[in-house]
């Protein structure tokens, strides 16, 4: 925003200053105020999925709403409650649903706990994926390769490659991987190859596998080749450039100079 | 033209010969001309070409009935008229015989010759053919004179029966643009925006949002390339509803007209019809509509001379119900999946492709014209306080009379169920209205004094909706109806946020389990603290609203639910798991009747004798209750 403007909010009874238009979760956790998370992430744009990060917005004049805080916009003179009993019970409901739904998955077991749930209220099911969308947002944004997407609706959601199929565009860069809040998404380099895959409810889907390249002089491994050559060419880098490591690389820069 | 961002909607080819129409001095004089030759005709006979019609065959009618006037050498004194629907589908198809008005109604093919030779030509009146009153059996002749439109006040749908939604000639000849040189000509954009403002008119396609406001925002966003739009929501995703598809099957130039006022005065430069893919009839309806709007030049570069230039494209619905939310519709536009995103910014200042977009229902487009031709002031007479003018509703279920209907805001649920719909099919008892669509509540009998607007609707935990009315009676059970309605919405559910996806299907479970008779008391509050939590978190009215239907019929028939839990009975005897079918032995007469119709052979008995039912092989399907005479069949 070019004339951004600077604008008095109120976050559990104490003022803050910010700009207007900022993303109220960044400004909360910027004031030491703690919102759990679970698809969000800086490296993304937020798409308000989980409703985790729900909080109670007012006007101050006693009309309140719940929005979901990181992708709520500031504006001059709200008020925000971020532990209000509306806010808790959205959030229980998201822990409690996802719990019943992924049982055995670290974070939402203590993001669950932290709540006070231990035991849903719901037959439980066997799921790590919780349609987050992370994967499909940093493939798409950060990467720009649109590997992934969403597919089916409703209960019948799915996360991976197109048709779930080992067909699509993905260079096995493993961004998804690392950004993957349960990690279901798995990567294993191995004889030479890596294989990338999706694994929610036991059942392996999207797996794509490269070729792994190494340097020629020392050995040491580069990544898949097919990665490389996605970066040489966006980058415009000559062709010999993943021959070698980068350490390799700057010794010969060193022995041609001298030579 | 400006603004249609690399794809060209179906038909837009822009002005290729000079329009027909370039100034209000034109439209004047072809008014007159058109009028002339439309009142020229003042005996013809008109054939509803509806979709409901069509279903019963009124295509096949109307050419039997052009084979009659051909064959009896009548081609030019009696031409055949194809209109738009009549609302009354139940009854159709409907054939009305001009200029005495006289309604038919059920004609099949085998009647043209009578309807040619003797109606229309002798002026007799066809007893047989008549509409009769169900009380008295009295036949009615006239069409306003029938209960089911005594009630209704049609302005919007109004001209539907009376035009050629093929020909815009009829529109004009009837009056039609001449809000547009009135919004055009003598109004500057601001005032439009404050007339629809005066109004009091609220969006007809679900939310209610007051469209002078939207409008008024609209105006005021500003554009980073001077691209804004205009779009009709004609995807109309709610199952048994049609009222959409009827305005533009059935008078396309009114929500055209009005989407260009509205263009007008909120600076936008394309507009769009977002239609669904189910409706092809509607489809071509429009298609020619727009065709023939640009080649009088009420659409195209200089309209009328005013120096205004906009055109309206076509884009075909991606197919969910979820399509038809504001911001899913757009995303679908721009070719993305059709999945709402959080409207903390608004459409109306980014939408279609982040630019100014003031999405607006058929209906409410079709409103525009109205309210600039007679006046704010005329139209804010109509209705209630706080809504204006009429609603049109599909009026379904076990009501005698079933259609679509357009009543005054204001109207009580009675009138509309037991005057306009006649009241309960077969005598039977009313047990509840559902309104709103599948995300709005059901209405008990207590309520039926309810005046008919946004606000009361919400406040009793209905709403308004798009204007479906599902009307039950006595055999229905409220938990099976909770249990249908979260099944659709869990089937509907895009599944981006948690609370609808996970939360809405859990209820439903929660349901589903009570109707096999393993719910638990417990469970009643564990849906009620739900219900709560899922609208609150929800990203869009979907899931915003889902619980609607599951909050009212707990709320309203409690004792139902906890019939369910507590003693494991459905008292309506619709929950398979909870009933049981025997045959009373003192009222059997041995008539054998359900002997036939049961699909598993489980009853036996000689005649006149009492028969035995085998409960132990009995699939609980209902054919030998449907079928006694007797009441022998007994539900428990
Ligand atoms: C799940 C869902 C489905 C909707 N479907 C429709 C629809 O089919 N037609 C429609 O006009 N509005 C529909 N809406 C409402 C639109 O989002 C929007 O509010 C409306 O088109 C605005 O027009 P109005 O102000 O004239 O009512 C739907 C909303 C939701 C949440
Ligand atoms: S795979 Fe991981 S990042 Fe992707 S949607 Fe599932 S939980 Fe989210
Ligand atoms: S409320 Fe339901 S339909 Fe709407 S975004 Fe969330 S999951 Fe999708
Ligand atoms: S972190 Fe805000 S909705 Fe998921």
């Amino acid at each position: 925003m070019d004339d951004a403007k600077t604008i008095t909010i109120t976050i559990n009874g104490k003022q803050v200053q910010t700009t207007e238009g900022r993303y109220l979760l960044e400004v909360c956790r910027e004031n030491g105020v703690d919102i759990p998370t679970l698809c969000h992430h800086e490296a993304v744009s937020p798409a308000g999925a989980c409703r985790l990060c729900a909080v109670e917005v007012g006007d101050g004049k006693g009309r309140s709403r719940i929005v979901a805080s990181c992708i709520y916009p500031c504006w001059d003179g709200m008020v925000v409650e971020t532990e209000s009993p509306r806010a808790v019970g959205v959030r229980r409901l998201v822990l409690e649903t996802l719990l019943a739904r992924a049982p055995k998955v670290p974070v939402i077991r203590d993001l669950a706990r932290r709540y006070g749930i231990r035991r849903p209220r719901f037959p439980l099911e066997n799921h790590q994926c919780i349609l987050c969308g992370l994967c499909v947002r940093v493939c798409s944004e950060v990467v720009g390769v649109h590997a992934l997407s969403m597919q089916g609706r409703g209960a019948e959601k799915e996360c991976g490659t197109p048709y779930l199929s080992g067909e699509s565009t993905c260079i096995g860069c493993g961004a998804c991987v690392y950004v993957c809040p349960t990690e279901c998404i798995h990567m294993e380099d191995r004889d030479g190859v890596r294989t990338i895959w999706h694994e929610d409810a036991g059942v392996k889907t999207s797996v794509r596998q490269f070729k792994l390249k190494y340097c020629k002089v020392c050995g040491a491994p580069l990544g898949p080749e097919y990665q490389l050559e996605y970066i040489r060419k966006k980058v415009g880098l000559p062709e010999d450039f993943h021959d070698l490591c980068p350490g390799c690389r700057a010794t010969g820069r060193r022995v041609a100079a001298t030579t | 033209m400006t603004g249609t961002s690399g794809w060209v909607a179906d038909g837009r080819t822009g002005p290729t010969g000079t329009p027909l129409i370039r100034s209000p001095r034109d439209l004047e004089e072809a008014r007159k001309r058109f009028l002339a030759s439309y009142q020229a005709v003042q005996k013809y006979i008109s054939v509803c070409g509806g979709t409901g019609c069509r279903g019963g065959g009124c295509l096949a009618v109307a050419q039997a009935i052009r084979d009659v006037v051909r064959e009896e050498g009548l081609e030019q004194t009696l031409p055949v008229r194809l209109t738009g629907c009549h609302g009354f589908c139940e009854r159709g198809p409907i054939v009305v015989i001009y200029p005495q008005k006289i309604f038919y109604q059920q004609v099949k093919p085998i009647h043209a010759r009578k309807i040619v030779t003797r109606s229309a030509v002798a002026g007799e009146v066809l007893e047989d053919l008549l509409y009769k009153a169900p009380d008295t059996k009295e036949a009615i002749p006239h069409e306003e004179d029938i209960p089911f439109y005594r009630k209704q006040m049609r302005l919007v749908f109004g001209r539907n029966g009376a035009i050629d939604p093929e020909n815009i000639e009829d529109y004009i000849a009837l009056g039609g643009y001449s809000a547009l040189v009135k919004a055009l000509f003598s109004m500057q954009p601001d005032e439009i925006i404050e007339e629809v403002k005066r109004s009091g008119l609220r969006g007809r396609g679900g939310g209610g949002f007051p469209t002078g406001r939207k409008w008024a925002s609209m105006k005021k966003a500003p554009s980073p390339d001077g691209r804004r739009f205009v779009i009709c929501n004609a995807d109309e995703g709610d199952p048994g509803a049609f009222m959409d598809r009827s305005l533009i099957e059935g008078n396309p130039h009114s929500v055209i007209e009005g989407m260009i006022i509205g263009a007008y005065a909120m600076g936008a430069t394309a507009g769009y019809v977002y239609i669904r893919r189910e409706y092809p009839l509607a489809l071509q309806t429009l298609t020619t509509a727009l065709r023939q709007a640009r080649e009088y030049g009420f659409l195209g570069q200089d309209i009328l001379g005013s120096g205004f230039s906009f055109d309206i494209g076509i884009n075909r619905g991606g197919g969910a119900f979820v399509c038809g939310e504001s911001t899913a519709l757009m995303a679908s536009m721009e070719g993305k999946v059709g999945e709402p995103r959080p409207k903390y910014v608004h459409t109306v200042e980014k939408g279609l492709w982040d630019r100014p977009t003031c999405l607006n229902n058929v209906e409410t487009w079709a409103n525009v014209p109205l309210i600039i031709a007679r006046g704010a002031d005329w139209y804010a007479g109509i209705g209630t306080d706080k809504s204006k003018g009429t609603k049109i509703f599909s009026l379904v279920g076990k009501v005698n009379n079933t259609g679509l209907i357009e009543v005054p805001m204001g109207i009580t649920l009675r009138e509309v169920i037991f005057e306009i719909g006649g009241g309960i099919q077969k005598g039977r008892r009313f047990k509840a209205v559902q309104t709103g669509g599948p995300s709005g509540g059901v209405i008990p009998e207590s309520l039926l004094d309810l005046p008919v607007d946004f606000d009361r609707l919400t406040e009793v935990g209905s709403m308004m909706g798009s204007g479906g009315m599902i009307v039950m009676d006595d055999r229905t059970c409220m938990v099976d109806v909770a249990r249908y309605f979260l099944q659709f919405l869990t089937e509907e559910s895009c599944g981006k946020c948690v609370p609808c996806r996970e939360g809405v299907r859990r209820v439903k479970e929660i349901v589903e389990r009570i109707c096999r008779g393993e719910g638990r008391m417990s469970d009643l509050r564990l849906i009620e603290e739900m219900a709560p939590e899922i609208a609150d978190g929800s990203l869009c009215g979907l899931g915003q609203s889902a619980p609607n239907p599951v909050i009212t019929s707990i709320r309203y028939f409690r004792e139902e639910w906890e019939a369910h839990v507590r003693d494991r009975k459905c008292p309506a005897g619709v929950c398979k798991d909870l009933i049981t079918y025997s045959i009373d032995p003192v009222k059997c007469t041995g008539c054998m009747a359900c002997v036939k119709p049961c699909p598993q052979q489980c009853i036996t008995g000689e005649r006149k004798k009492p028969h035995v039912l085998d409960a132990s092989r009995c699939i609980k399907c209902g054919a030998c209750y449907e079928v006694c005479k007797y009441d022998a069949v007994l539900r428990q």
